[in-house]
This record gives C-alpha cells, structure tokens and sequence, in this order.
C-alpha cells in the first residue's frame, strides 16, 4: 500500500516532517494496523505515547524494512486522560509487548489483556506516572523518598522447574559491562528458558528533557549514551530543523559534516564491537590489537569536533564546527592508515580458525524470527533482512555519498562480526569520500532558542539499528513530549529467542551479538525495586507474550514457560 | 609492631598492584570505555601493575561510574561488601560525582558519595584517560604515605 492509497483509504493528516498520519479511534485503529501489515509494514518502531491537555494520543509508527521503504506511517489513537481495554497489538507485533508496557505505566494507558506490572515495581504509587503533566521530576523525587525507593534490596532467585537449575547473571557480572539481569534456566549445559530484567540503568530522561530548554536539550541527549551520543544528537536536530521548517536551507557543508561524525562514530563503535567480541570469546590479544587501532578514530574525532566521546557537534540548523584544509588532509592519511589496521583485523578474525568456531552457528536468528521480532540495524541485516535507514529512508547528504549495505543470511554471531567489519571499511571509505568532496559554504544558520508548534519524527541509523526521535512542540523554551527509542530496546525481545537451546558457555557471545547498550536502552524503562513480586514480575511474562504470539503466528516454539 | 609491619605490607602490595574492578551504576557509557581505553596499549595501566578484574571479590579498587539510579544503589552496596579489605573507591565521571546532567532525573540519586565512601574524584563529563591515569597516580602516592 503506497502513502496515496493510504490517504485515500483513511482519514490522515499530515505532519511537520510530511509524515502521513492516520487518524483513527479505539474500534478502528487494530483493523487498520492489521490491514497495514498484510501490505508490509512489519515493523512498529515504537509507540509514543503523550498527553494533551486531557487527551491522551498513543502513536503506532509503522514502517515496510525492505529497499526503498519510504517514511514511516504513524497511526495515532486519541483517546480521553483515562483509557481503559485498548486493544493489544501484540498478535500483530509481538515486539510491541515492551512498548506497550512503557506506555502502560508511564502514562497510564491500560490494554485490554490485563497484565501484571513488568517494568514499574509494585510498590510504586498505582496512579503516579511519571510523563503526565501533573507532576514534575521535583514531585516524583518527592514521593519516592518518602517511600524509601531504592533503599531496599531484593536480590530473590526464581524457582527453577524440576530438572532445571536458575543461573542468575547480572545485573553486575563481568560479561556485562552494564547493569542488566538474566535468569537462565538450565538443563545440563543446554538454556531452556531465560528470564530478562532491564532497568537498572533507567535515570528517567524523558522528563528532564521536558524541563529543560531547546539548547540544553543538545547537551543532555548526548549523554542518552556515550558510544551512539551523535546519533541521538543528529535524531534530535533533524526532528526539531523538520518542525522549524528549515530542512532545505540546511548548508550542504553542515550535512555532509554530519555524515562523515556520524560514520566516524560507527567506526569507533563497530572497532570496539569486535575488539570486546574477542575478549569475550577468550581471545585477549584481539582485543588489545583493536582497542590499540581504534584510538586512531578517536584521535580523529577529537581533531574534527574537540573531544573524543560526547562530541556536541552538531546544533539546530547546522554543525558547531568548521574544518581547516589542514584538518582535512590530516584525517584522510589517518584513516587511510586505519583502513589498512582494518583489513588486518579482518584478516585475522575471519581466518584465525579457533575463533571462528567460536562464534560459528551460535545464537542464529532467521529472517522470519528477525521480521518478526522488529530487530534492526546489523543485527537484522545479519539475518538477511535488507535494510539500512542511510540508503531507503536518506537524511543529511547520504543521497550523495555512494555506499553498499552488506548483508548476511546465516544470523549467528560469525555473519554479525562479518556484517560489523564490512560495515567499518564502508565506513572509512565514505569518509575518505566526503572529506575529499566536502562542498564550501557555511556550516550554520542561526537559531534563536525557540521552536515553532508542531510535530516531528526521524528515524537515523545509528551504529546499533534504527534510533527513532519523535518530538512535540507547543512554540514554547522547551518540548512538550520527546521520545526516544534507542536500537537495543528493539533487538532485546529477539536477543531472548537467540538463547534458545544454547550452551552456557556461549551466553556472553550471544549477549554480545546484538551489541546491547543498556545506558541507551533504559531512559524510559522502570525498575523493580523493593517486594519479592516486583522481581517475579520481570521477563517472564514477557517471553511469555511473545512465545504465545509467535506459537500462533509462526509455527516455532520459543521456551518454556 | 606486628600491626604496624602488616599495615606495610598491605600498602606495599596495594600501590604495587592494585587491581581494579568496573561498576557502572546507570552511567551513558562514556566513562566506561575510556576507563577501558586507559586500560588498553595506547594508555597502559597494565605496565602499574594495575589489572581489571572481572570479579570485585579479587580487586582492591573499584571504579564507579554514573549517577546511581534507584536500581542499583542496593547493588552497589553489595558489591562493596564483598570487596576484600583494604579497599579505595574511584568515582569517575561527572555524574559519580554530583549527578551531572542528570540532577534533575527523578530516578538518580546523584552521586556514588550519597552510597559509598570515595576515595577519589575523577571529574569530567568523561574524563580523558589521561586524566583517569593521573588521578591513579595521585592516589598511589597517597596511600603509599607521600605528599600530594
């Protein structure tokens, strides 16, 4: 279905960004995501929820993961401050189960399958949520110190079934470098059922970027996460440039600066992807060897934007800084230099044989279970699925700048690490490209601290898969809603089918598979935090869900629950 | 006399090798790979003798990162018990120190201070390895006895 039989068949409107957005109510919108889907819009990125005034609207961003995909279509449910028995979408994407939930207990959006708490601790006020208007981030740390919220610890393991024994790993462990939990439950070496609990690293962003001005805002997304900071930078900007209207106007040279940060940033990403690869599968020397070479991108970064991790590059109507003739001809030997250590490394990770037994034909994923589940980024394009915002949905100047996306069909750790390392030395290349054919001009224009009302969305391609901004604004210092949904949130529900009938030893390099960024993941997420019920609450129910959609929809069995 | 001598012996085999162990207590991540990168040949701790142990129960020093969330302040506290005496703690980053820019988050407490005793304080929003270099050369210095 092409956007213009959509606007035929539906009552839409369009947004800032030109986005179609289709209007529906509590009996129609199920039907209409249902017809969506059977012409291929498989993958819900997200679902934004916010409220207005007294209205609440709960957002389905829908999009069609194959080549020239075009924009994503939002199906948007307006309903009254209070929605009871709204209609669950996870028969259709069983993915949505997490969103769903994050909407849930957010904003108090109650869905017609009554579900226990996953995300929100029992002892959590039943009618605080935290992204109404009623209440500020002051008040909420009010309330949950008064109730003594986090003082507690509940560190309970589950009941293993008979035969079976939980193994507990995190949420502090050395094969995570952050905090998240998964509760293995093993027969003999062999995973039969996990258990997922996230969380731990929820500060509750989401709010404070609501309180805090258009330009702050810069500051603070960045810091959503230290290895993707541009990423989410760039998401921001683009939304917030598509609601002032001044997408067109943007010099060439800013968008082609963001294009070579944002490649850069993938780089330094993917080299230390692999690097930790190695170290988790017991191959030290790898690791040492590609954390040496990778400093040469940070070197890099730090010439072109003055620092090495959250780089505040880039700001509203263009990028902060310029580079010299000298920058420019410097960065070009360097990364030519890298691409060398590159192919190096591609040489000893796709020959040295012990390694590459390693990581063969563990924690596959196939194209269907990756549709399915709505992965992205590497992680999908390692199953075969062919798709890569920079290409179908181009932002900045990635129209102009030649590039292939590499895909894999085999979905284990192996075709990932290929995926990543094909992935770096596109990279460098188009680096090497845009730095040889960076246009002149200017690299800003002036932005005067407010934005005009309206609405937007961007979806970028950030190292780990697609990272998806929606902001709204009401003309005022600051957003009315901002959402973010990071691409770990998205591989973490297809991350649990990958641990199906796996061995214990290949946990962590599963684990490592879809690259989890937790301090990403976890802006909106909630913890469980003080009674026995709130940890029995965790996953569980989740893999429940989704194993019970996919038993209906696709003919696997997913674990045992 | 027999508490003064083991009391130099512990100093001796603490600023010879101290081995570290991460915890990151709802940090964007930053700090984490550059206490790695400082870890890694560019920046070389190793040649200290200082080594990053999987394990807290194996390190004398624990490196903390990020603002606490509600989450993991019970967990840090349990990490720190099992940690072997004599141990130091080392918060890094801007917001092990105050919060940082995440002062305003209902579910950050602010700071590895309001839940741990620390050592030493590594600011910047991360810190260069450089800086994480320098500040652990500081801290040698001050548990081996010598001015600052």
């Amino acid at each position: 279905m092409s956007t213009v039989q959509v606007k035929e068949n539906y009552n839409t409107e369009t947004m800032n960004d030109g986005t179609v957005l289709i209007k529906s109510d509590e009996e129609s919108f199920h039907r209409i995501l249902g017809n969506l889907y059977k012409s291929g819009y498989t993958h819900l990125s997200t679902i934004i929820g916010a409220q207005h005034g007294d209205s609440l609207t709960i957002d389905y961003p829908v999009s069609r993961p194959m080549k020239d995909s075009g924009q994503a279509i939002f199906v948007r449910l307006q309903t009254g401050l209070d929605p009871k028995d709204i209609k669950t979408v996870t028969d259709l994407y069983p993915s949505a189960v997490v969103y769903e939930q994050e909407v849930a207990e957010m904003l108090g959006v109650k869905f017609d399958e009554p579900r226990p708490h996953l995300l929100l601790p029992d002892s959590f006020p039943k009618d605080l949520y935290p992204l109404r208007k009623e209440v500020t981030s002051t008040d909420i740390i009010k309330i949950l110190d008064e109730l003594g919220v986090g003082k507690e610890e509940p560190q309970t393991i589950k009941e293993a079934p008979e035969d079976e024994y939980c193994m507990s790993i995190g949420p502090q462990h050395p094969t995570h470098k952050e905090p998240i939990r998964f509760q293995f439950f093993i027969e003999g070496e062999t995973v039969k059922d996990v258990d997922l609990r996230i969380g731990f690293n929820h500060r509750g962003l989401e709010k404070a970027l609501e309180e805090e001005t258009w330009v702050q805002n810069l500051y603070l997304i960045e810091r959503i996460c230290g290895i993707c900071s541009a990423s989410h930078q760039l998401a921001y900007v683009q939304s917030a440039e598509k609601i002032q209207g001044i997408v067109d106007e943007i010099p060439d040279r800013a968008s082609w600066l963001r294009v070579l940060v944002s490649e850069l940033e993938r780089i330094h990403s993917h080299v230390l992807w692999y690097g930790v690869l190695a170290h988790d599968g017991g191959y030290d020397f790898m690791f040492h060897i590609t954390w040496r070479d990778r400093e040469i991108v940070m070197d890099i970064l730090e010439e072109i934007t003055g620092n090495r991790v959250n780089y505040s590059i880039e700001t509203i109507g263009g990028v902060r800084r310029d580079l010299t003739p000298d920058q420019v001809t410097n960065t070009i030997a360097k990364l030519k230099e890298l691409r060398g250590l590159v192919m190096k490394h591609y040489d000893i990770l796709d020959k040295e044989k012990s390694f590459v037994k390693r990581i063969m034909d563990i924690g596959a994923l196939s194209y269907e279970q990756s549709i399915k589940m709505a992965s992205v980024g590497p992680t999908a394009r390692s199953s075969g699925v062919n798709f890569d915002l920079r290409r179908d949905v181009p932002y900045a100047a990635y129209k102009e700048i030649p590039f292939d996306v590499i895909t894999r069909t085999e979905g284990d750790v192996h075709a990932s690490m290929m995926v990543r390392l094909d992935e770096t030395i596109e990279s460098i290349d188009m680096c090497i490209y845009v730095l040889e054919n960076l246009p002149g001009g200017e690299i800003a224009l002036p932005f005067k601290n407010r934005l005009k009302e309206g609405a937007a969305h961007t979806r970028v391609e950030a190292p780990r898969g697609e990272n998806i901004h929606y902001i709204n604004s009401i003309g005022g210092k600051s957003p009315d809603r901002h959402k973010v949904r990071a691409p770990t949130l998205a591989n973490i529900t297809s991350l649990l089918l990958r641990f199906r009938e796996a061995q214990v030893a290949d946990i962590p390099m599963i684990i490592r598979l879809i690259d989890p960024c937790v301090g990403c993941m976890e802006r909106v997420t909630f913890t469980d935090l003080k009674t026995e019920k709130s940890v029995d609450m965790s996953g569980k129910q989740l893999v429940g869900r989704i194993n019970s959609q996919l038993k209906k929809h696709l003919p696997v069995r997913i674990f045992k629950v | 006399m027999l508490k003064e001598l083991s009391a130099k012996v512990f100093v001796t085999a603490l600023t010879r090798a101290p081995w570290v162990s991460h915890m990151n207590a709802g940090s964007c991540n930053g700090c984490d790979i550059e206490i790695v990168a400082a870890l890694t040949p560019r920046y070389d701790l190793e040649r200290f003798g200082i080594k990053l142990m999987g394990s807290p129960k194996h390190a004398d020093v624990l490196l903390c990162t990020g603002s606490v969330t509600r989450a993991m302040a019970p967990r840090l506290r349990r990490i720190y018990s099992q940690m072997a005496d004599p141990k130091v703690v080392v918060a890094i980053g801007g917001c092990a120190i105050s919060g940082g820019v995440y002062h305003k988050c209902y579910n950050a407490l602010g700071g590895i201070d309001k839940v741990l005793p620390v050592d030493l304080y590594i600011p910047g929003c991360p810190p260069r390895p450089e800086a994480i270099a320098f500040g652990v050369y500081k801290l040698l210095q001050k548990l081996g006895g010598n001015d600052i």
